[in-house]
């Protein structure tokens, strides 16, 4: 399952690294995925989807049916909250798409507001806080890197941890609902120690956060920083990860709603 | 979409209500329709002096951000600054609780120059 933006390049990647005994198919345009999210996806999605959702745990998956069609449901998202990818042929995943937004409890969301639930999340997105221009060790995403094993890429990212990383991803919180921009220094004491890349206004947390990455000496949860805005300074404090702490995603003990 | 007729109007869709030489404005219910819950507005100083269409500040919303331009030349006498704390007022009421700033006009009679509400009725069904 790879990003949409990067696929042929992926593809590519891949096809070069494997033997002649590996056969690659690209069956992207034969599927549709759909991401239901929220505190009642698990409501809207019982009775939709075959299986027993219930039980399916964070971050698992089970093959099942729905309407009809076969699919592949994951309890997985980019939001933070309580929900489930469905993986389905493409030709069905309109039908579900309605199906899912006459539902009561359902409201189509755009990318606008899927950008704004990750990055109250921290979770990064491919193309601005994370490229083939950066490292898992520097995004802070340490805990996704097997560093006993062997692969593309474990020579280098070895060598990094033991040297230490120079800059690191961060998240910070502003003073104000007043937007920062993508790309901008970011300041300490007057100097260039970053740059945002990731801003925006958080209707949760009611002000702006964002990410970027900072010299790693200086990037500590508490640090007060300042955004180089083109209309103004916009001071902020680097905090922990996630910025919204109320999230939901792992919530337990799905089936208590009813007698099972 | 309300236009209301006792006010006139820009081409940037601001709204002025002029009352002898001191005009209150915002922005229309059009703009405001258009950008979505508003989340910050960067306010002008007070005593500042500016022309006809000069830049006074900037409204930001969920979605996007939009300059707000002086619909006629003078000085800024006040800001709305209970939106500061209550920005989502502008959706809520743009042409009362939501106007952004006073002016002292140079020169009222100019207003008579600016869209009345039929014309920016046309306008805006040109824009759509």
């Amino acid at each position: 399952m790879v990003n949409a933006d990067p696929r042929e390049n992926d593809l590519a990647c891949l096809r070069g690294r494997v033997s002649d005994a590996v056969k690659i198919e690209d069956r992207s345009s034969e599927w549709g995925k759909l991401d239901v999210q929220g505190p009642a996806s698990f409501e809207v999605l019982d009775g939709l989807i075959d299986g027993d959702i219930s039980a399916l745990g964070y971050f698992h998956a089970m093959r099942s049916a729905c309407r009809g069609a076969e699919c592949i449901v994951s309890r997985s998202g980019y939001t933070g909250e309580l929900g489930y990818e469905i993986f389905l042929p493409a030709d069905s995943a309109v039908e579900l798409f309605a199906a899912l937004t006459d539902h009561p409890l359902v409201s189509p969301a755009g990318l606008g507001a899927r950008d704004m639930l990750r990055l109250e999340m921290c979770y990064p997105l491919y193309g601005d806080d994370i490229s083939t221009e950066t490292t898992p060790l520097e995004a802070d995403l340490g805990r996704f890197v097997d560093m006993g094993r062997n692969y593309v890429g474990s020579d280098a990212l070895v060598k990094a941890a033991s040297a230490g990383v120079a800059r690191k991803l961060v998240a910070f919180r502003c003073e104000s609902r007043r937007r920062g921009n993508t790309g901008v220094d970011i300041l300490s004491d007057g100097k260039v120690v970053g740059v945002v890349t990731s801003a925006g206004y958080s209707p949760s947390l009611g002000v702006s956060i964002g990410m970027g990455y900072m010299e790693a000496s200086l990037a500590e949860p508490g640090a007060r920083i300042s955004l180089r805005c083109p209309r103004g300074r916009l001071d902020a404090v680097v905090t922990d990860k996630p910025l919204y702490t109320q999230g939901t995603c792992r919530t337990r003990n799905l089936a208590w709603e009813s007698d099972r | 979409m309300n236009v209301p007729a006792d006010l006139r109007y820009t081409d940037q869709h601001e709204w002025i209500r002029v009352e002898g030489d001191t005009g209150t404005m915002g922005i229309t219910d059009f703009a405001q329709h258009a950008l979505s819950d508003v989340t910050y507005v960067e306010l002008p100083e007070v005593d500042r002096e500016f022309a006809k269409g000069d830049e006074l500040g900037a409204i930001e919303s969920c979605k996007a951000a939009a300059s707000f331009y002086a619909p006629l030349g003078g000085k800024v006498v006040e800001v709305n600054e209970s939106l500061d704390d209550e920005p989502g007022v502008i959706n809520t009421d743009p042409y009362g609780a939501g106007w952004v700033c006073k002016l002292a006009l140079s020169d009222a009679s100019e207003a008579g120059k600016l869209m009345d509400a039929k014309a920016y009725e046309a306008f805006c069904g040109d824009e759509n």
